[in-house]
């Protein structure tokens, strides 16, 4: 009897305690003094802090709206899907397939945007997410294929519902993964539309340079995990990144001409570095 | 012991990610509704908070583009009051000007990381600081 009386008092305790990040919560679980927890919690004023990273339909509008014309060859081959075999790969490739399918989405590559949603769920299911899409959207979807709403609601969902299945499960490593793998992919696709010097490019790159203000999301996505294998060479590269960024931005003086604001030797470097990253995350 | 503990703490863990997924489907199909002709992001930021707490959530957003901020709630929660702030920590906007609306439309002169500050409106009220709920901030896109 008093065994049961114990289980209920610890189920009533971890029950009525506040809902916070897991991360804190496994702190919580571990103290040994748990009503002096509670009393801590309900009584100090608390401020969580997060960073969002933009998301690979914002980074393929920003290309779009710049009236880049789509390169097919630019995504990363769906022939590649059988050699994600660990799930860290798989994580990193669903990233990168769901940036190559914002990508192909927004430019209306309808056709391209079906093989790459079908390898987006193939990847989510295999790493355990469940129902990636509604089946009634994707029923929609099939059979309204060049309903460009349609298609990027899809994606968003799709998008979402990874990161979001992930970080559910206490897979906080691989939802990371997929984060970086998505920011990589986009930031690639931007360099790789745009020729230093043509001048009807210069709206594009400034807008790619301003992705360095995204580069303190991308570090604390990874700074907790800085020390694993997998996450050490990645966050190497983004310190490289982070120095061409800057070596890349002369001015923020929106008043200044392009070329008063723009390094573009030290842009080049860096097309050459993202693409380098890239390779890296891909193979 | 051990077992009961141990069905204790798997009892949590199935409620906490039952919270968590009800919390995404409340985004679903509740606020993402809100971005209306916007569309959404992908991101999504949801969070089961108490009403005694503040959040801050840090986001780069970039010049020619207009964007959608949603910020909703449970019904049964306090009013959310927002503001977004600079990296100066100026006031760009306050939803207070505005009768706490829940969403904002805003454009940016330069490219710039924008803190969006939150927390409930309790000041006239008491309520039990226990109390806590789903509360979602999304993010709409203008496809031109």
């Amino acid at each position: 009897m008093r065994k049961i009386s114990e289980a209920v008092l610890l189920i009533f305790l971890l029950t009525s305690c506040s809902w916070n990040s897991a991360g804190k919560k496994d702190k919580e679980i571990k103290s040994e003094n748990l009503e002096y927890q509670l009393m801590t919690e309900n009584t100090k004023k608390m401020k969580k802090i997060f960073f969002v990273l933009p998301s690979p339909i914002e980074t393929s509008l920003l290309i779009n709206n710049s009236g880049l014309v789509f390169q097919e060859d630019l995504l990363n081959s769906t022939e590649k899907l059988a050699g994600y075999s660990t799930s860290t790969s798989r994580a990193i490739a669903l990233g990168i397939y769901c940036a190559d399918l914002s990508y192909s989405g927004i430019n209306e590559q309808f056709q391209t945007s079906i093989e790459y949603l079908n390898v987006t769920r193939n990847l989510a299911e295999s790493l355990g997410i469940l129902r990636a899409v509604d089946p009634e959207k994707i029923k929609l979807l099939e059979e309204n294929l060049t309903n460009k709403e349609l298609v990027i609601d899809v994606i968003s969902e799709v998008y979402m519902e990874s990161h979001e299945q992930l970080r559910e499960q206490d897979r906080y490593l691989l939802a990371s993964l997929m984060l970086i793998g998505g920011w990589v992919e986009s930031l690639y696709l931007a360099t790789q539309s745009v020729k230093p010097n043509e001048v009807k490019d210069q709206i594009l790159i400034e807008r790619i340079l301003d992705q360095h203000l995204s580069l303190e999301s991308v570090k604390s996505v990874l700074r907790e995990n800085q020390s694993n294998p997998v996450i050490q060479p990645i966050y190497k590269d983004l310190l490289d990144l982070e120095r061409l960024f800057k070596k890349s931005i002369k001015s923020k003086n929106d008043e200044l001409d392009f070329y008063e604001k723009v390094n573009l030797v030290g842009f080049e470097q860096l097309i050459l570095k993202v693409y380098d990253i890239r390779d890296y995350l891909v193979d | 012991m051990r077992i009961l503990f141990t069905i204790a703490a798997l009892f949590f863990l199935a409620n906490t990610n039952l919270v968590y997924s009800q919390c995404r489907e409340f985004a679903k199909n509740d606020c993402k509704p809100l971005l209306e002709n916007y569309i959404h992001d992908g991101n999504y930021n949801g969070i089961v908070l108490n009403v005694d707490e503040d959040v801050e959530l840090h986001k780069a957003f970039f010049k020619g583009q207009k964007y959608r901020l949603v910020v909703c709630k449970e019904d049964f929660l306090p009013s959310i009051h927002f503001k977004l702030l600079n990296s100066d920590f100026e006031v760009l906007y306050d939803n207070k000007d505005s009768g706490y609306n829940n969403k904002y439309d805003f454009e940016l002169e330069e490219s710039q990381t924008i803190i969006i500050s939150m927390k409930f409106m309790t000041e006239n009220k008491v309520y039990d600081k226990s109390m806590n709920g789903c509360v979602v901030v999304l993010f709409g896109l203008e496809m031109k």
